[in-house]
């Protein structure tokens, strides 16, 4: 005789297909399963959490909404996803993702040449065109930066380089030319305290400065001597050379000069690198930095009083010659779900009006023509001539356009230690620095053999 | 199926029709557990054993996350004991933090737990100001103690200059940076005093009274009643401690990640993990980073073997 009675085991099978019944519905009734209305609409990541910064994306993107995106049926939602101390682990990973968004700023240029090179965004080159991006625009060193390997990866909003400051508290003269100049001032205004420990540096050439750490300074110096670490022409590393040690044993004068390298270093540390560099505490005399020095001394209240002018040189390099450093780029990541209208965006955002927009409040180089000499750009940062000037001398060397750039800087951190602390040569240094990285070139190559260049 | 019954004194054995009906209710109740129970079985076999079997997998292969992983074979572990000396140095590193971090953890750890289990006024204060340090967010203790250390003005400098003793660059020196990482990993022993609070409170009171009336002193009391009875407690926390150390990533990434320099100054304080990140998330290569996770996994796994292997000559149980 079968029993109507409700059983506990019944009951338990009833509750278990409910839930599985509820869960499924749940999933076809869930909001965005509506079909996609006519317009686009970009997922648009940007690590501009700063004040500063994100109202001025803010601003841009709104504007681009309401103006060209509006014409064109697109909309871009942006996503402030911060990158703390150049990492970008989130990007990289959500670009692996269907998840990916399809355009991406960052706030530097070290993780681009490897994620075009292990396909995370993809070439700009079909979309070149109809999106009006003409290398005429850009300023020949903004569109080398851009442009590598066969192919166009995105563009600047704007760029980073170094130029010498001086603490016109300290020193009144005229800046150096020459680093027999040079090394005469730094020596004349190193001080020591009663106790030994310095009180005033005159140079500290491998200085932790926001104008780009020490792998940054040691790329600086070692153009300013006359190196030069990648042969751009035919895409290769040119690593322990003759030429880049000259950078290296000049800096061994300084070793001496300041006591050592741990002098030096416990002399920097006074000031905890969240709140800038050294130089600009009024502690070193003479300093590479870049050109948002003048919005960071406003941002942090300092008066210092500073003069700018293009570093020394060795004597066979011309005056004014520099090496670029970072930048802020806008990206098409492979998995762009709207590559075409992510070029629209991408477009917008790195030319005309939008990169003045960035540039002027935060005191950066433009890409383009255009911006850098508009005359609101050169009214409101006269300071920045220089780096204008350089831009138009023609000898500004771009950042090293190889996958393995972020191996090349850490090892060359540490190849600057191993030379300032004494413990290798100028050429046993390098010659580590580029057995490393030929090695990962050499693997590199095994599994992307259609990368064109090391 | 008929079972033979068979008796023992009166008492039947077995009672077929009832063990038959209650393993057909209990596999009429299997399929709704397995079903209620499905969302973690599916959670854990997506989260858990698929990365752990995908990640063994990479580790055979080159992969860029991007791309279809390329077999290798052993290609990823010979370069990294044959080639790679940031590898070596990163392992050496970890290898002298852990051998020294550990014990004076333990030792730090067990000192205040002794202290805390002192019936004194105010007790619950003292341990709530013991454990609030790990309660911090690593980070934040990363960024503290960059500021305390710091080489000109630092209050731990400040300190040792009222005393008469000259300022050490903790974090600038390649032969201090390593001595600091050390120091710093007391600051969060918070979570180990307590366990070794709660050993201490379940070791008998008889046995240091009958110790106390054989004349044990403060001394004999803790190294032949104490330890003894705690020292499941201190396998407990050397495991875990060991494993914790080996796995060290937050305070040496946060204090000298900047500028690209994850290592220090000379890479005096590379960490494996802060070089696992660097080799896959700035370095794109997944197979070789993979390898290097199993080789730590292999390493903590023989370590703890060991630890328990050879506890049973240390380690007393009731």
């Amino acid at each position: 005789m079968s029993s109507t009675r409700f059983s506990r085991r019944s009951f338990v099978k009833g509750a278990a297909v409910g839930a599985t019944a509820l869960a499924a519905a749940g999933r076809i009734a869930a909001p965005g399963d509506v079909a996609a209305a006519d317009s686009v609409s970009l997922e648009f990541w940007s690590p501009a959490n700063d004040p500063v910064g994100e109202g001025i994306i803010t601003k841009l993107v709104n504007g681009f909404n309401s103006t060209v995106g509006k014409q064109q049926g697109i909309t871009a939602n942006l996503r402030i996803k911060p990158a703390t101390g150049s990492n970008y682990v989130q990007y990289t990973t959500a670009m692996t993702s269907s998840g990916s968004p399809d355009v991406v700023m960052t706030y530097d240029y070290s993780p681009v040449s490897g994620w075009a090179a292990n396909g995370f965004i993809q070439p700009l080159d079909q979309y070149a065109e109809a999106a009006g991006i003409k290398q005429s625009d850009f300023f020949p060193i903004a569109w080398q930066m851009t442009n590598f390997a066969g192919h166009t990866w995105g563009l600047l909003q704007e760029f980073d380089f170094n130029q010498f400051w001086w603490n016109k508290g300290v020193y009144t003269g005229d800046p150096p030319k020459t680093f027999d100049e040079l090394d005469a001032l730094a020596a004349k205004y190193t001080k020591f305290d009663s106790s030994g420990k310095l009180s005033q540096a005159g140079l500290i050439p491998w200085i932790h400065s926001t104008g780009g750490a020490i792998a940054g300074s040691a790329l600086d110096w070692n153009v300013l001597w006359g190196g030069s670490f990648y042969d751009y022409t035919n895409a290769k590393w040119t690593i322990n050379t003759p030429a880049n040690q000259k950078f290296l044993q000049w800096m061994l004068k300084y070793v001496d000069l300041l006591g050592g390298r741990g002098k030096s270093d416990a002399f920097e540390s006074a000031i905890p690198s969240s709140y800038g560099d050294i130089f600009q505490y009024g502690k070193v005399v003479f300093s590479l930095e870049g050109e948002y020095l003048p919005q960071e001394l406003k941002k942090q209240g300092l008066n210092l009083q500073y003069g700018i002018a293009h570093p020394p040189t060795a004597p066979e390099i011309t005056y004014g010659t520099a090496q670029a450093g970072g930048g802020n780029l806008f990206l098409l990541p492979t998995k762009s779900k709207h590559p075409k209208e992510a070029a629209t965006f991408i477009q917008y955002m790195g030319t005309g009006a939008q990169v003045l927009g960035w540039c002027i409040p935060n005191s950066n180089i433009p890409p383009t023509k255009a911006a850098a000499f508009d005359p609101s750009f050169q009214q409101q940062l006269p300071e920045l001539k220089p780096w204008i000037d350089s831009l138009q001398t023609g000898h500004m060397v771009p950042p090293v356009p190889s996958p393995q750039y972020n191996l090349f800087y850490q090892t060359m951190i540490t190849a600057v230690d191993e030379v300032t602390y004494k413990k290798k040569t100028p050429a046993q240094a390098l010659a580590d620095v580029e057995s490393k990285v030929m090695d990962a070139v050499h693997q590199f190559q095994q599994v992307h053999p259609d990368w064109k260049g090391e | 199926m008929a079972t033979e019954i068979r008796e023992a004194g009166g008492i039947p054995l077995a009672r077929p029709y009832r063990t038959s009906r209650w393993r057909r209710l209990r596999r009429g109740e299997l399929l709704p557990g397995l079903l209620f129970i499905s969302p973690w079985i599916i959670g854990f076999l997506w989260f858990q054993i698929y990365p752990i079997g995908a990640s063994i997998y990479y580790s055979f292969t080159t992969y860029n996350m991007m791309q279809k992983p390329i077999w290798v074979g052993l290609s990823n572990y010979s370069r990294l004991f044959q080639q790679d000396d940031l590898f070596r140095k990163a392992l050496e590193n970890t290898a002298i933090f852990t051998l020294f971090s550990v014990p004076l953890d333990l030792v730090v750890a067990f000192c205040f737990a002794l202290l805390l289990n002192l019936n004194i006024p105010g007790r619950a204060i003292f341990r709530t100001a013991f454990y609030f340090p790990a309660v911090i967010p690593s980070v934040a203790t990363a960024i503290l103690w960059v500021m305390l250390l710091n080489a000109q003005g630092g209050l731990v400098n400040v300190a040792f200059n009222a005393i008469g003793l000259p300022e050490i660059p903790w974090l600038s020196s390649p032969n201090w940076t390593m001595p600091a990482l050390i120091l710093l990993s007391v600051w969060t022993i918070g979570p180990t005093v307590v366990i070794f609070l709660a050993g201490l409170q379940d070791v008998p009171r008889d046995l240091y009274e009958a110790a106390r009336l054989d004349g044990a002193g403060p001394w004999s009391l803790v190294r032949n009643v104490t330890i003894p009875m705690i020292s499941p407690v201190i396998l407990f926390n050397l495991v875990i401690g060991m494993i914790a150390a080996l796995q060290i990533f937050t305070l040496p990434f946060v204090i000298f990640g900047g500028g690209g320099q994850m290592g220090g100054p000379l890479n005096s304080v590379l960490m494996y993990s802060v070089q696992l990140y660097t080799v896959a998330f700035q370095q794109f290569q997944m197979g070789y980073a993979a390898a290097m996770a199993w080789i730590l996994f292999a390493i903590i796994f023989i370590l703890s073997l060991v630890a328990m292997r050879f506890s049973n000559r240390f380690v007393h149980y009731d």
